[in-house]
């Protein structure tokens, strides 16, 4: 008898070591409560109904063929079951006939169970489980509920009654339905994990499945170096044409050098003064050839021999036209600084390298950092104003905490440490609260003087002259016509009418500006 | 898998990294942001239609995503645009430039950085940026107010959180070459940037699939794949469990679908008015009020409307008259003021009253417009008979109601048109199809030769042989009873009963059954489920297949969905692009159409 009683201890199939094996165990129990069980074949894994062993087998192979380790604890457990229920189903027949035939079930599942468990062996010894571990499933009990948020179906046979691979929960068959790949400690592994159910939650929080911050690049770093290899080259340029500058100022200075005899500086034969110029001035830089050049460089009007005539920029050398050059002055002690003093003369430059020069001394640039530095009186409000929001908004909350605290320790003393440091919080935002109003009033009171408006305040102004001389010729051409001056009336109108155009012009540029 | 908020994130991000005051400057096609959500702010709808008047090229690329408020709440004080010249000069503000990198942007940028109106820049471009162009900036950056150059891959129109679009359209970007089967260049470059852009700001390295009939699908998977293999470290991010699909579709295996009266809300404006970066505009109404000339529909702040946007119109009518009920309710209990606690309710609820009572003014404006296009049209026909031509094998019977239709007086040209196609394209196949009888009848009740050209251009161009299922489903037995339960199905509604051919393609792609063959990938393969699937339909989606998407993704868990074109199309510009394309081909398949459909009508009318 001993061996029946294992047997019906196969049969308990709610005991925790057989329903973490099964996957729907309690539909097991309930089938093989009603003694029919030998007919009706059930597929271990997914509980499928099948007519004959073979059509099982062929199911195994075709639905569960590559999760084999599973389906050989499933299949063990199901053999485990079936074959209590043929105890149990002959407990019905007579004893001995029973006991004896039991005994030879008993045997023979032993030998199959313990070939199965050597088989099993085998594979494990080779590699790791296969499967993804089952340790952490949440016990089944008579009243589960799907553990889904808003959902309270009783797990039972209607709703189905299924473990989240990977938080273990249980759910209804609707709220486990997705898949996402697991590794064998039922963690998230995208690349070699094995496809599992899983619940709305899990599948929700694989990472970066709700992320919805798009990919950013950022080519700062490559910007800056650019532009400080830009800004270096371009340096570097400037101090070699300054070099060039200052070397041209030198020679000027020295105009009259003893070269052969007597005193040259007294009567300096003109083209011979401009032709040793020039000799000493195409020594600090090679001049170009005049006849390889047939058009400016800079702005690409070609020469003529009268019109558009050569010149040779002194720093450069190149050839360019009148329009993009100028004079420069020079001066001794600071050549860069473009002012009229202490002027030693004057030399022809071009465009490009005047810009170069004179780069780091722009007046633009100049101008620029002064008004960066200088911020308008509004700025300075408003960054008042920001700093007082700041306090207000951190100071706020913490108060309405205080207050509600004070509420609900019903403290009403006054000298409570508590409800003073209330008070003196209140007496703070207060504070605060009359300074931001007090400074929104200010920026509101600002005069609102910009750009636009002045530009308006200008037009408008034209126009008032204008409507003036409008006036003045309408009065004249009065004059006129009284005095019968058809002549002097035609051209009057014609101006008067040309003033008209100018007027709707202006007042047009106004409406724009509105 | 939300664009909108993808969008949205990208623009909160650039007016919350820069701290302290600051103008948000935009060029021609980012300006959008901020115009479309606040219809009371007119600063931006001024940039707006500056822009429509001054340079008609223009594509806005970004919208829905940011008001006005949200813009003031992270201290930008100024929307300008780059192309005004004329800007004030504040040095004490900061600069926070939002541009698509074209040349004429980096143009108007060097200028800008030249001369420079604020005191610092933050450059954020919308697409990747060649080196040259850094170095360009760079070099002219003497003033060193460049603080930061970022892209940010904000570069598509997001519509709906599930819907996209490129906004390509005529005139400024043709979607057809050379001939009625490859790209237009321009379109092409800006159509894998507008597809790139989406990738990466959804983070998805994807598998392309594409549509097999289709060179066009086929050209842009290849150029896709080749850019996210050239980009290789901007594709690089975690692994998904399986890689997400992008669907790259031709609209030419579906043409009936734009061709089709709408009946939901979205679609049916879009349809009989048009939405135009989310801006319907009413001025041709008759007796409009002047401050509903044109109006804005946004998801974001119109909760009636997101509550509507997918529902039919019948539905929609009943909403709005609840819609109606609640606001007359409401305008009862704010006239009986007795109490000063009642004032001070009424002043409290004032704003949010004053709010509501102008959403109703909208809709019910909208709605009305649409009920007198639909009667003014005798639409409820049309879209019977459109239907039935769209789902049913009922040739006798389609014939003899589109020939009454046609000789109406009260349907339009367009819609007889509209009807001559779809019925052209459903018995395309058939033996006794008389297109010929259709034709001659077209023109005999006036229709104009436009028209008529119209039809040879459709049908021309997406004629069985060049769309890749069967759209139909007129084949094999299995098929037809298919048809008869669809029928048995949508008896419900007779004027929606179509279901677009892409429902059909992605229900199979989610169950993992697309074929190969006529889908194939571009690389690798993968016979998993999807979970996340791109779609890109090459020559425009429209509006009823953006809700079967929001549906999908509503009912099937576990799946998202996205879906995006070159364009959102209505039966208009649907027939405009493929005229236009096939206008510019008409002398190298003028042959064709003579062997199809035998004379010209003209002659057999004499």
């Amino acid at each position: 008898m001993s061996s029946l009683s294992d047997n019906t201890s196969f049969s308990s199939s709610s005991t925790p070591s057989t329903s973490f094996l099964a996957t729907n165990s309690h539909r097991e129990s309930l089938i093989f409560d009603d003694s029919s069980s030998l007919q009706q074949l059930e597929c271990p894994i997914c509980n499928e109904t099948m007519i004959s062993l073979r059509q099982l087998n062929q199911h195994l192979d075709d639905l569960h063929g590559d999760t084999s380790v599973d389906q050989k604890d499933g299949i063990l457990n199901w053999f485990k079951n079936a074959q209590s229920t043929i105890g149990k189903q002959l407990s019905k027949t007579t004893p001995l006939a029973k006991n004896k035939l039991s005994s030879i079930s008993k045997d023979l599942s032993q030998t199959v169970i313990s070939k199965f468990s050597e088989l099993d062996v085998g594979a494990v010894l080779d590699e790791q489980p296969d499967y993804v571990t089952k340790a952490h499933w949440q016990k089944e009990s008579e009243h589960d509920c799907c553990s889904s948020a808003g959902c309270d179906k009783m797990l039972n046979l209607k709703h189905g009654r299924q473990n989240c691979r990977k938080c273990g929960k249980l759910f209804c068959d609707s709220h486990c339905q997705l898949q996402m790949r697991l590794n064998k400690q039922a963690q998230h592994d995208p690349v070699d994990g094995l496809w599992c159910r899983a619940c709305e939650d899990c599948y929700q929080s694989r990472e970066g499945y709700l992320d919805t911050r798009g990919v950013v690049r950022t080519h700062t770093a490559a910007f800056v170096k650019a532009r400080h290899k830009g800004l270096e080259k371009a340096h570097l340029e400037g101090n070699r044409l300054e070099k060039r500058l200052e070397k041209l100022a030198r020679l000027y200075a020295t105009p009259a050098k003893p070269v052969i005899s007597g005193n040259p500086s007294l009567t300096p034969p003109l083209p011979t003064l401009k032709h040793r110029r020039r000799a000493s001035e195409q020594s600090i830089v090679k001049w170009e050839d005049d006849a390889s050049v047939t058009n400016c460089p800079i702005c690409g009007n070609s020469f003529g021999k009268i019109t558009n005539r050569k010149h040779h920029c002194r720093l450069c050398g190149r050839v360019i036209c009148e329009k993009c050059s100028s004079k420069v002055s020079l001066n001794l002690n600071n050549c860069s600084s473009e002012s009229e003093q202490d002027s030693v003369g004057e030399v022809r430059v071009c465009r490009e390298c005047r810009t170069a020069v004179f780069r780091h001394v722009k007046i633009s640039r100049k101008e620029y950092n002064d008004e960066i530095a200088k911020q308008p009186h509004i700025v300075l409000l408003y960054q008042k104003l920001t700093k007082i929001r700041f306090a207000i908004d951190a100071t706020l909350p913490k108060f309405q905490d205080m207050l509600d605290m004070l509420q609900n320790k019903e403290i009403v003393n006054q000298t409570h440490a508590d409800y003073q440091l209330a008070a003196r919080t209140r007496k703070e935002l207060l504070e605060n609260f009359a300074q931001f109003d007090s400074i929104s009033k200010k920026i509101n009171a600002l005069p609102k003087a910009n750009d636009s408006e002045k530009r308006e305040e200008k037009i408008r102004q034209q126009v008032a002259v204008l409507v003036e001389q409008k006036k003045l010729v309408e009065g004249y051409i009065q004059e006129a016509s009284k005095k019968r001056k058809i002549d002097d009336v035609k051209t009057l109108k014609a101006s008067l009418d040309e003033l008209e155009i100018e007027i709707n012009k202006k007042k047009k540029e106004l409406g724009e500006l509105w | 898998m939300d664009v909108v908020e993808a969008v949205q994130n990208y623009v909160s991000k650039m007016v919350n990294e820069v701290a302290g005051m600051k103008v948000l400057l935009l060029d021609s096609e980012t300006v959008t942001i901020t115009s479309l959500f606040n219809p009371h702010y007119i600063k931006s709808n001024e940039l707006l239609d500056k822009n429509d008047d001054s340079d008609g090229k223009q594509t806005p690329i970004i919208s829905n995503v940011m008001t006005q408020s949200t813009l003031l709440s992270h201290e930008t004080y100024l929307v300008d645009r780059i192309e005004n010249r004329n800007r004030d000069r504040m040095r004490h503000l900061k600069c926070v430039c939002f541009l698509r990198p074209t040349t004429e942007t980096r143009q108007l940028l060097v200028e800008e950085l030249k001369d420079p109106c604020y005191g610092d820049y933050y450059l954020y471009f919308s697409n990747t940026l060649k080196k040259s162009a850094i170095e360009r900036l760079a070099e002219v950056d003497e003033h060193e107010v460049v603080r930061e150059v970022q892209e940010y891959y904000a570069d598509y129109c997001a519509i709906n959180p599930d819907f996209y679009s490129l906004n390509l359209g005529l005139p400024n970007y043709p979607l057809y070459g050379i001939s009625p089967t490859s790209w237009d260049g321009k379109t092409f470059q800006r159509t894998v940037e507008g597809v790139l852009s989406v990738l990466l700001s959804l983070k998805k390295k994807p598998a392309i699939r594409y549509e097999g009939k289709s060179s066009m699908a086929k050209r842009l998977a290849q150029e896709v794949q080749y850019q996210i293999q050239q980009e290789g470290q901007l594709f690089t991010w975690r692994r998904t469990d399986t890689p997400p699909i992008l669907l790259i579709l031709d609209r030419r295996s579906d043409p009936v679908t734009p061709l089709l009266s709408q009946w939901t809300y979205q679609a049916m404006v879009h349809e009989l008015l048009g939405i135009n970066n989310g801006r319907v505009d009413l001025s041709e109404v008759p007796d409009i009020r002047p401050e509903l000339r044109e109006i804005v529909l946004s998801r974001d702040q119109d909760p009636f409307y997101k509550k509507n946007m997918y529902l039919n119109l019948g539905d929609l009518s009943a909403n709005i008259k609840s819609y109606v009920e609640e606001y007359q309710s409401k305008t009862k209990s704010n006239m009986n003021i007795d109490s000063i606690a009642d004032m001070k309710r009424f002043v409290e609820e004032y704003p949010e009253f004053r709010k509501l009572s102008a959403n109703v003014s909208k809709h019910v404006a909208l709605v009305g417009e649409l009920s007198r296009l639909v009667d003014k049209g005798n639409l409820l026909e049309v879209s019977e008979l459109e239907q039935s031509l769209a789902c049913y094998d009922q040739h006798a019977n389609d014939l003899k109601s589109l020939q009454k239709l046609i000789q109406s007086t009260n349907v339009s040209e367009n819609s007889k048109v509209r009807l001559v196609i779809l019925y052209a394209l459903r018995y395309e196949k058939s033996q006794n199809m008389a297109i010929d009888s259709l034709l001659d009848l077209l023109h005999r009740n006036n229709v104009s030769d436009h028209g008529i050209s119209l039809i040879h251009s459709v049908v021309e161009s997406a004629s069985a042989d060049k769309r890749q299922d069967d759209l139909f489903a007129r084949e094999g037995f299995f098929a037809r009873s298919k048809t008869v339960f669809k029928g048995l199905k949508g008896a419900e509604n007779v004027y929606t009963m179509h279901s677009p051919q892409l429902t059909q393609t992605l229900e199979l792609m989610i169950k993992g059954k697309l074929k190969e063959t006529s889908y194939p990938f571009i690389e690798g393969v993968t016979k998993d489920r999807p979970q996340d699937i791109i779609i890109f339909m090459v020559g425009g989606v429209t509006y009823e297949e953006a809700r079967y998407v929001a549906q999908l993704n509503a009912s099937t868990a576990g799946v998202r969905l996205v879906l995006g074109g070159t364009c959102v199309h209505n039966s208009t510009s649907f027939l405009n692009e493929t005229e236009d394309a096939f206008c510019r081909f008409i002398e190298g398949l003028a042959a064709a159409r003579a062997a199809r459909f035998g004379r010209t009508p003209k002659q057999r009318a004499v």
